[in-house]
């Protein structure tokens, strides 16, 4: 008797899926709902773990947006640590759905958070990128001209996006009483100091990021009604929870919640892909086994086995597209099968290095008490 | 003791400089090590105590003057290297970016920090050198390259003048405070040898190469005089 379980594929069964193979050959975990050409130009924003998404984007020659690149006289040692060469503009890591929203209002002079600079001894620091200058600025004014510039880099990002790509990080956030401003870090760690009056935690429901992942969406529509967008999950851990609860269900829960939210986009929005990064180093056919001894910070191996799948399956589909599918401009750009295996076998060799991820995360597990 | 006075380029207008004083006894000269440029790169091992250079140039130009490839315990090194600011502010970057303190509105600001950080990674190689020489036991201090030249051709690409003033005094600032920390001295440009900005007077910088052209950014034999008669002053002292 015949049943919509009699004619699936492999990879939708449990045995063939997952438990009789490899968990590096897992077939068709990421099939791609749309091409990513190397013609596109892509922005990238996310927590931690998207650094190494935008990384391996300029590794291999995709066109990736920088508009604050670092100034050519810097030593590339000093670029991560000045907030350069990681995302599309110089904005840190962003933790929160909500809070790439309140970026964008920001530049667009929508929204004026009341939490403007943070001073401490002698050195000036933006609670919206507190990072972003290790030490602090020099003055006020530096910090201002600087926001300044940032802010308006940000502004002209969206309407030269294609894609955009997103990395879901956390739920639990602190943010400005007075007006909902979310912080990347809680006020105390990184810099600024932590008032209770003022501050306030919050871990974000999955209502309330489905909501903001939707207006959001809406927003860069309207700056581009074309582009497209692709999410993921930072298969990185919490380092603490202020949730009151262990740190592993905290953590599980957060992840759970990001991970349901990209599900119902993904079934919503058709421009919009979501890749497993998250399943790929965090579920349980994985062993940990892309994880450094913490079980937190995810290897140079894994970042590379995350990445290879990746783009594995876009060059495989550029491969399989039929020329006379594609329109006569994309067409001319499409690299031919031996030049994407070359770039593919030098992208590979370059990216041998593990690179440094910034993580605002491993500065509070240090001195978060 | 002999005092070498060794380095980049601006050395040829301390060694002018020199041929018309009265060295007071002092065994003192001057020679070049070799282009500017090579600072940016490692150009200097200790091997078995003994600090040598590695660039071929630095290294053909020293055993030529000093008739050794290693920089000699028994002498006293004087370095002309460290404030060739040039290198920073001449690129083509700063036209279209300021540092952050003097930045116009819509020019990219730089903050003091990342301003730092591109005059560490100018200075890296230097500042190793000059450990190298301090943990060898060589004794050395450090002579000023001359001031920026008001007619440097980078501020017709672009660059403002006040960009090429306060680079060059944080990088000043930056290694002068390093010297301080690591107890090695700085020869300073003399005070009459430069205007009130910051900048070498028109009368000390050198006019023209020897093939002829026009020399963008040396000082004269005047500034060389001025300043090895502080340099003199400072190894008969010390």
């Amino acid at each position: 008797m015949s049943h919509p379980y009699t004619s699936l594929p492999p990879n939708a069964y449990w045995r063939s899926g997952v438990s009789d193979v490899s968990p590096l050959e897992f077939t068709a975990i990421y099939k791609p709902r749309f091409a990513v050409s190397e013609s596109m130009s892509i922005a990238a924003a996310g927590s931690c773990f998207a650094q190494h998404i935008g990384r391996h984007f300029k590794l291999r020659k995709y066109n990736f947006i920088d508009l604050e690149p670092p100034p050519p006289l810097m030593s590339p040692q000093s670029y991560e640590k000045f907030g350069f060469n990681l995302y599309s503009a110089r904005y840190g890591n962003v933790y929160f759905i909500r809070q790439l929203l309140q970026l964008f209002w920001r530049a667009n002079g929508i929204f004026s958070p009341s939490e403007d600079i943070w001073h401490s001894n002698g050195r000036f620091f933006d609670p919206f990128r507190p990072s972003i200058e290790p030490t602090g600025f020099a003055s006020a004014e530096e910090l201002l001209r600087d926001r300044e510039y940032h802010l308006n880099a940000v502004r002209s990002l969206l309407s030269q996006t294609d894609l955009f790509v997103f990395t879901f990080g956390l739920t639990e956030a602190w943010v400005c009483r007075s007006d909902g401003a979310v912080l990347p870090t809680c006020p105390g760690t990184v810099a600024g100091r932590f008032d209770e009056g003022r501050h306030g935690f919050h871990n974000f429901s999955y209502n309330e990021i489905l909501q903001d992942a939707e207006t959001f969406i809406a927003f860069a529509l309207q700056h581009n009604p074309t582009m497209k967008f692709l999410v993921t999950v930072s298969p990185v851990p919490l380092t603490a929870t202020a949730s009151g609860m262990h740190v592993l269900p905290a953590s599980v829960y957060s992840k759970s919640v990001l991970r349901a939210v990209c599900g119902e986009l993904y079934a919503k929005y058709p421009q919009l892909d979501y890749f497993p990064s998250y399943e790929l180093v965090a579920s349980h056919p994985m062993r940990a086994m892309f994880f450094e001894p913490n079980l937190r910070s995810v290897s140079p191996v894994g970042v590379e086995h995350v990445m290879n799948v990746f783009f594995s399956a876009h060059q495989s589909i550029a491969a399989e597209t039929p020329l006379q599918e594609m329109p006569a401009a994309e067409r001319k750009r499409v690299p031919k099968r031996k030049k994407l295996a070359r770039k593919k076998r030098k992208a590979k060799a370059r990216a041998g290095g593990s690179g440094n991820v910034i993580c605002d995360e491993e500065i509070l597990e240090v001195f978060g008490r | 003791m002999t005092v070498w006075i060794c380095g980049n380029s601006h050395t040829a207008a301390l060694k002018r400089g020199l041929s018309q004083l009265q060295k007071n006894g002092l065994e003192i000269d001057v020679f070049p090590l070799g282009n500017g440029k090579w600072e940016k790169t490692p150009f200097s091992v200790t091997r078995e105590n003994i600090v040598e250079a590695t660039n071929s140039q630095y290294r053909k130009n020293l055993q030529r003057f000093t008739g050794a490839t290693n920089f000699r315990a028994d002498c006293v090194w004087g370095l002309c290297m460290g404030t060739h600011n040039a290198r920073i502010y001449r690129d083509e970057f700063w036209a279209g970016a300021e540092p952050a303190a003097i930045a116009r509105p819509g020019v990219r600001p730089i903050s003091d920090g990342v301003l730092d950080s591109i005059v560490e990674a100018d200075q890296f190689h230097i500042r190793d050198f000059i450990l190298r020489l301090k943990n060898g036991g060589v004794k050395c201090f450090v002579v000023s390259c001359p001031p920026p030249r008001l007619d440097h051709s980078c501020l017709t690409k672009g660059v403002r003048s006040e960009t090429v003033a306060y680079i060059d005094r944080c990088a000043r600032a930056s290694l002068q405070g390093w010297l301080i920390e690591h107890g090695v001295d700085f020869i300073a440009p003399p005070a009459e040898t430069m205007t009130d900005d910051g900048f070498l007077k028109a009368e000390y910088a050198a006019t023209l190469t020897q093939s002829g052209r026009k020399d963008p950014h040396h000082a004269n034999k005047a500034y060389g005089a001025l300043l090895m008669e502080r340099v003199i002053s400072h190894c008969s002292r010390s």
